[in-house]
């Protein structure tokens, strides 16, 4: 084993793996900060890259792509309320309050920490437990994935925001709008209207950017207060106190991403907002998150690059792909000659120590990037919001079209852009939708796939993992519900109160 | 002293948004629940699809938007009854909006920014269209330096257009003026 380790050091400690993993991760930030342009499809692009270069150097350049795609959609999210990734929406929710008030630079930084120490996290699980976590996650059938997506879609109890009915419609819908599109079964169609564009399903990047960017454009321009206002200065950075009180969410998070990356096909949006919603449960202070609570930051972005580690588990571990990022990875192994699975920690484990280490490297590399990015990016929260709210304007849009080169995507964000408004209006949370639209399809096909198994009902309580996640999602439930009740009871009251004071000073 | 209505102590008044919020509550709700039962009624038979063969009805692809549709509706009516019924809270959500003096114009504004982005691109090309809403936009944003106001609207536009051409290669809508600046 130790000869297997040195060869696999001595494989990665060239210069060529150092520059690949720094130039992957500055590509990463940029290209993931930008709205629309997405780290898959950053990835994506780097494919060819890899061709001439030798296999570690080649993964190296897309791990590094992907990590620095995954923490630069946070930027974005942060600064113009923009996410640059759809894992990065979850971070809108108290990152770009935060940038409003002043604080870009603390909640920037307290998005890179959380990262970098969740990368760290991930990394681990991959290099120690990588077995034991893919034999769990070959345990999951079509059963337990269903109730894994119902647990999961209870965290929409903790987004609602202020009316847990209003977001729960939300969230319904947000479901009803992922059956748009070709039944998966049948091939029939269902909701398009007709139209051709609508045959493949809303896309889900147009629907983030205007679901979340737009209602500020829109805003901006139908609001009394706000022109020409100029941002605070922001100088402000996280103290060591909040650096303290947020380490068990980011420990959290990162273990809620580890377990959510490592099972395939959950992705890291879903692991972002379940570890907002258990951190927010876990809070004393549950009616800070959403207003710019800094643990809201460390909790969803721990949470998202908590899975990009983990996510290679199945990959490596099995050969599976756990999403579509590490199914180009899995094409750029494909390409080298190798096969990701069992056998490859037989025949190139050389090869995988080479890769851990490069993935340890790539941490650290992150963090002085994204160090060096929040820097320069910062300096955004300082342009003037009447050239600033354009510019967002300008990048949603060319952001949307770049996503598959058509008008019509455009049209989408635009109109989930007014939809958005429309609900921020009547007091309905816009985070409960997007939960909603990205785990339907996956709620629905299991659902679906379970039955065409067994044609029984009986299949959803098949196996201690089923228990497991129904006891979880009526748990979750309880509690989330109860807690609900009870905050709007204390909200109701204060009301109530403040009325009477006020009531009490006029007379 | 100022105009306060007297309440008894032990039913306290709600406040005046708190009203407002729940009169806007119970029509939302009920719309929501009208809006769901039409979408049953008319909108899935129509445009879903169900083949003959369904063996079961969880199979069937209008299933799910059914159950969907049946509770949206549902908690649409708890919405308004909760409105009606319940005390409200203030929320924060759907208030602090204050809308400008020349609202309906900036609203107007944006239709056209929307409806350009929509219509235009196409046509002329996206570059140019993102040049003259930049210069609207800025312009009903407060921006009274000519100087920075042409040079904001022309540099932002090619520059955000030639990072996704040239870097991110995307083969944004050309028109003439694309043509030329790419020449």
């Amino acid at each position: 084993m130790m000869d297997a380790i040195s060869a696999g050091l001595g494989l990665f400690f060239t210069l060529q793996n150092f520059l690949a993993i720094g130039a992957g991760v500055m590509i990463g930030v940029t290209i993931g900060s930008i709205p629309g342009l997405t780290a898959t499809m950053a990835v994506a692009l780097a494919l060819p890259f890899t061709f001439s270069l030798p296999p570690v150097t080649g993964i190296l350049l897309l791990v590094g792509i992907y990590k620095g795609g995954i923490f630069g959609g946070s930027i974005s999210a942060i600064l113009i309320r923009a996410p640059g990734t759809p894992a990065a929406a979850c971070t809108t929710l108290d990152g770009y309050p935060m940038a409003r008030r002043g604080e870009a630079g603390k909640a920037l930084e307290m998005a890179l920490y959380a990262s970098c120490i969740a990368d760290v996290i991930s990394n681990l699980a991959l290099i120690f437990l990588a077995g034991m976590i893919a034999s769990i996650a070959l345990q999951f059938g079509a059963p337990e994935y269903f109730w894994l997506i119902a647990f999961s879609l209870t965290i929409v109890i903790s987004i609602s925001g202020s009316s847990l009915t209003k977001g729960l419609i939300s969230g319904l819908v947000g479901v009803l709008l992922s059956t748009v599109g070709l039944d998966l079964v049948y091939g029939t169609q269902r909701l398009t209207f007709d139209n051709f564009n609508l045959m493949g399903g809303i896309g889900y990047i147009p629907l983030l950017i205007g679901l979340f960017a737009i209602p500020e454009v829109i805003e901006f321009y139908l609001q009394r207060t706000g022109h020409l206002e100029a941002n605070k200065s922001d100088r402000t950075r996280v103290s060591w106190p909040e650096f303290r009180r947020s380490l068990p969410t980011i420990v959290r998070g990162s273990l809620i991403g580890v377990a959510l990356g490592s099972v395939p096909g959950i992705g890291a949006t879903a692991a972002s907002f379940l570890s907002y919603g258990e951190a927010r449960r876990a809070s004393k202070h549950p009616e800070t998150f959403g207003r710019g609570e800094i643990q809201g930051v460390a909790a969803a972005e721990s949470g998202n690059n908590g899975v990009a580690g983990a996510t290679l588990i199945p990959l490596l571990a099995l050969g599976i792909p756990g999403d579509v990022v590490t199914a180009v990875i899995l094409g750029a192994f494909m390409l080298q000659g190798l096969t990701p699975g069992p056998l490859m920690f037989q025949d190139n484990i050389d090869l995988i120590y080479a890769l851990f280490a490069g993935m340890i490297v790539a941490s650290v590399v992150l963090f002085v990037v994204g160090r060096f990015a929040i820097r320069h990016f910062a300096r955004i929260a300082d342009i003037p919001r009447h050239i600033l709210i354009p510019m967002v304007l300008l990048f949603c849009v060319f952001g949307s079209y770049a996503v598959q080169n058509q008008m019509f995507d455009v049209v989408v964000m635009l109109a989930f852009g007014v939809l958005g408004f429309v609900m921020a209006r009547v007091g309905m949370a816009s985070a409960p939708l997007l939960i909603g639209f990205i785990l339907g399809p996956l709620f629905e096909d299991n659902l679906r796939r379970s039955y065409l198994i067994a044609n029984d009902a009986a299949v959803f309580i098949r196996s201690p993992i089923c228990w497991f996640f129904i006891a979880a999602t009526v748990l979750s439930l309880y509690v989330g519900l109860r807690k609900e009740m009870q905050s709007a009871r204390l909200a109701r009251q204060l009301a109530e109160k403040g009325q009477l004071a006020e009531k009490g000073s006029t007379v | 002293m100022t105009d306060t209505v007297h309440t008894p102590p032990d039913t306290p008044a709600l406040p005046a948004a708190v009203a407002r919020r729940s009169m806007r509550d119970v029509a939302f709700g009920l719309l929501t629940a009208a809006a769901a039962a039409l979408f049953a009624a008319f909108v899935i038979p129509a445009f879903i699809s169900v083949p003959g063969n369904v063996k079961a009805a969880p199979l069937s692809p209008a299933f799910l938007p059914y159950v969907l549709t049946g509770l949206i509706g549902l908690l649409g009516l708890v919405c308004a009854a909760q409105a009606m019924f319940g005390r409200g809270v203030p929320k924060e959500d759907g208030e602090g909006f204050d809308p400008a003096r020349h609202w309906p114009l900036s609203a107007l504004l944006l239709a056209a920014v929307f409806a350009a982005f929509w219509w235009l691109p196409e046509r002329v090309g996206m570059l140019p269209v993102a040049v003259g809403t930049m210069a609207a936009m800025l312009l009903a944003g407060g921006e009274r330096n000519v100087l920075r106001l042409v040079l904001v609207a022309v540099a932002v536009p090619v520059l955000i257009w030639l990072f996704f051409t040239k870097v991110a290669m995307v083969p944004l809508p050309e028109g003439p003026l694309e043509a030329l600046v790419a020449s």
